[in-house]
């Protein structure tokens, strides 16, 4: 019977994500697989970006990796380019190994607004 | 005396079941700081397996230190590039993988099982995966693990939890997918931290984590003499 409550607690802990983790990720995988599945929600995967980029930063904590991206994506695919372009650049600056891609992106958003930034 | 034949016993089970040692010269070589994950080989017959590894595997990823690129993101600029489908993708060089994103390792993995239902009139669940990472500017396999391990989840009655490698249901088992709700993305996220998580054969702590260059001991050919080439 320990070993059991034991055991609920380890899972409690891996589930709450609580136990020293680097990042303050609020569910992202679930809200990743609903919008994996059902890309039309993307409104409601955008709105759980911003509260991921909103509470790491009331946090103190990096943003974790790709979120700035993600969220750049969505705007971009909205062809909201200069504002894309931000979250980009907040992505490349957070994590230097994004650069490559996010300066394709930015390049790409550059270009679909109108040239220049 | 018996607790003696019961101890030797014991070794003797955990000396039988040991894998083979995982040898990370290579990975030493090329410390990677951030991972590609590709769509997944899926042998399976639940298509939606795919989408709920990949939501699963970002988390596990970057709580071990590792930059992973954003899935969404790394799929529509993979179709662009015509590489939308999984076999097709996983046939691709690691090197053109590599000059796409700057991703220093790319991270391939095979669903051999996933399924769900019912033994005995209790909820069971199960997913097997295969994992292999690959260097991008060598194309050479840097880590694998491909136990093939199943992660088996058995609720009781109690809600307590059964969590057990290999875990034989032969016939017994009923297959009514879907049973819950979430329970699969739960199971493949411990899939995934049990093997990357592993001290010693899973990946050592990538550079965001604090415990990063700690660890190198348990590795065998990641010695903490030498210097990491992480970037």
């Amino acid at each position: 019977m320990k070993a059991k409550g034991f055991l609920l607690i380890v899972a409690a802990f891996l589930a709450l994500g609580c136990a020293k983790s680097i990042y303050r990720f609020d569910a992202y995988d679930r809200r990743l697989e609903s919008y994996l599945a059902s890309p039309e929600k993307v409104d409601t995967y955008q709105k759980a970006l911003g509260r991921i980029i909103e509470k790491s930063k009331s946090e103190g904590r990096r943003v974790p990796p790709g979120i700035y991206a993600e969220y750049g994506r969505v705007l971009y695919d909205r062809q909201q380019y200069a504002q894309s372009i931000e979250y980009f650049e907040l992505e490349k600056n957070t994590y230097i190994e994004s650069a490559v891609l996010m300066d394709r992106m930015i390049a790409n958003a550059a270009r679909l607004s109108g040239g220049g930034r | 005396m018996r607790e003696v034949l019961v101890a030797a016993l014991v070794v003797a089970l955990l000396a039988g079941c040991a894998t083979p040692k995982q040898d990370y010269t290579l990975y030493q070589r090329h410390y990677p700081a951030s991972i590609l994950v590709v769509s997944p080989l899926n042998n399976t017959d639940r298509p939606d397996a795919s989408d709920t590894f990949l939501a699963s595997i970002p988390g596990t990823l970057a709580e071990r230190g590792y930059y992973v690129f954003p899935v969404p993101l790394s799929l529509e600029v993979l179709d662009q590039e015509g590489l939308g489908n999984p076999a097709t993708i996983h046939a691709v060089a690691p090197q053109e993988l590599g000059r796409i994103f700057g991703a220093d390792a790319v991270l391939y993995v095979t669903i051999q099982g996933w399924r769900a239902g019912y033994v005995f009139e209790t909820p069971f669940y199960e997913v097997k995966l295969l994992y292999v990472l690959k260097d991008t500017r060598d194309g050479a396999v840097i880590w694998q693990d491909t136990r093939g391990a199943s992660y088996s989840y058995m609720p009781h009655n109690d809600e307590s939890l059964y969590l057990t490698t290999d875990y034989y249901i032969g016939s017994a088992l009923t297959l009514t997918y879907p049973v819950g709700d979430g329970e699969m993305l739960w199971l493949a996220q411990e899939a995934n931290h049990d093997v990357i998580f592993s001290a010693g054969r899973g990946l050592p702590w990538g550079k965001y984590s604090p415990k990063y260059g700690t660890d190198w001991a348990k590795f065998p050919g990641l010695g903490a003499s030498a210097a990491p080439t992480a970037k």
